[in-house]
């Protein structure tokens, strides 16, 4: 699973990093949504994807 | 396995079962949901949607790629609590061990059936209401200055319609507090949106299409559409008979998010006691992640580490303003100036009571939201560079 970021869309609010804190967090600076590089561990896949369904502007997507 | 079921299939009920996923749960969930439209997240209803800078379509929540029943189109319209059992409108009945009531609100009207009256709550309101405002251009009077009627209000003027907002109270004075209210009305005052407030209140005009307001003095604004946006009222009517506890139309809830042994409830439709006894709900957004999260826990056995809940916290967007609020703001209190100036339309605003921070808030200002978090829980009111 990889997760895509639509950065026109994200405005920071923060609830990805609630939700799959291992992922998503925001820069401490910029407050820009930062994701770990390269495919999601197995183990967290349930996590982003709880991650992807609470962000208020769907600005988050999984691929295979 | 134990057998679940959570009605309710918006933010809170999907959630739920997520969260439920997150937690461990590997058997089946059924999730009932009374509208035939796929889970969809409401906050872009009253802005991007509603404008139609996004479409409809955005505001559908990912699918649940779970083993989930998804059951659409059928409310449940009774709770039996003895038997474990829920009853559906269309006459089938599903059996519990252990429940999720997610129901949510629906639409506080004026008048008790709601004759004549234009509401946006659900994702087909939108719909409608986005149609009518771009293809009639209407001149548009909204009955209710809270965040949602003002929200509206600035997708009207960004459309180029006239719009009228009037409430009892100044607009955004009792969610925000005279000075940061103040700010917002300024900008919608700046954009072409007329406000009124009328203490004294006002009477309907129009049968079954409202056309306008008299007010006591006897002067009459009318409007080609009249929008009531004046707040929730739960959706427990099917609940009535359980005998699950209510107050105030809500369900009311513990710390655990339960309502009765097995039963928890979620989201719009709960209330709970504070330890002084007073009755509280928060409809809100990151309500209904967080008390998903807690439930589901609860719901588990409540093995494993407790889930970690961040206070309160809420937006808006509205009028080239964009406010995001951690904590409760205290009513009738003025907030500190952290950083930046209220005039100038950027700032970072913090409350205390009894000198304690309870509140934090960024006005167009950029804060990475765990910063505008700490404001409140870990630090006293103070912005590290």
């Amino acid at each position: 699973m990889r997760v895509m970021v639509d950065r026109k869309r994200c405005e920071s609010y923060g609830f990805c990093a609630d939700a799959a804190p291992a992922v998503f967090s925001l820069d401490d600076e910029s407050g820009d949504l930062v994701v770990v590089d390269g495919p999601v561990e197995s183990a967290l896949e349930a996590d982003v994807q709880a991650a992807v369904r609470v962000c208020p502007v769907a600005a988050l997507s999984v691929s295979e | 396995m134990d057998s679940i079921v959570v009605v309710g299939a918006s933010l809170a009920g999907v959630s739920t079962v997520g969260a439920l996923r997150q937690q461990g749960h590997n058997g089946q969930v059924i999730l009932i949901g009374d509208e035939a439209d796929r889970p969809y997240a409401r906050p872009p209803l009253s802005k991007a949607v509603l404008q139609g800078t996004q479409e409809p379509g955005d505001a559908t929540l990912p699918a649940l790629d779970y083993d989930v029943e998804l059951i659409l189109g059928d409310g449940a319209v009774e709770l039996n609590v003895a038997e474990h059992r829920v009853g559906l409108h269309s006459g089938r009945s599903t059996a519990f061990d252990h429940l999720v009531i997610a129901t949510g609100s629906r639409p506080r009207t004026i008048r008790p059936d709601a004759r004549g009256e234009t509401v946006l709550r659900s994702l087909r309101d939108c719909v409608s209401l986005r149609r009518t405002l771009r293809e009639e251009r209407p001149s548009v009077l909204i009955l209710g200055g809270g965040f949602l009627g003002m929200e509206v209000a600035s997708v009207c003027r960004a459309l180029g319609l006239p719009v009228t907002v009037v409430d009892i109270t100044e607009p955004l004075e009792r969610a925000l507090g005279p000075v940061l209210s103040a700010r917002f009305r300024q900008a919608a005052a700046d954009a072409g949106a007329r406000l009124l407030s009328t203490e004294a209140g006002f009477h309907l005009l129009g049968e079954e299409k409202l056309t306008g307001i008299r007010l006591l003095d006897g002067t009459v604004i009318e409007a080609d559409l009249v929008i009531t946006a004046i707040g929730d009222v739960p959706n427990t009517e099917w609940l009535s008979g359980s005998g699950l506890e209510t107050a105030g139309d809500s369900v009311l809830i513990d710390d655990r998010c339960a309502a009765a042994p097995g039963i928890y409830a979620v989201g719009d439709v709960t209330a709970w006691r504070d330890p002084d006894g007073t009755v509280r709900r928060r409809p809100h957004y990151s309500q209904a992640i967080d008390q998903a999260r807690i439930a589901a826990h609860a719901l588990l056995g409540g093995t494993g580490p407790a889930p970690r809940i961040p206070p309160p916290y809420f937006w808006t967007d509205m009028f080239q303003l964009y406010l995001r609020i951690c904590g409760e703001i205290p009513v009738g209190t003025a907030p500190e100036i952290i950083e930046g100036d209220l005039e100038a339309g950027s700032a970072l605003l913090g409350w205390k009571v009894a000198g304690q921070p309870v509140a934090a808030a960024a006005l167009n200002y950029k804060i990475p939201v765990p910063r505008l978090r700490n404001l409140i829980t870990t630090h006293p009111l103070s912005v590290s560079p």
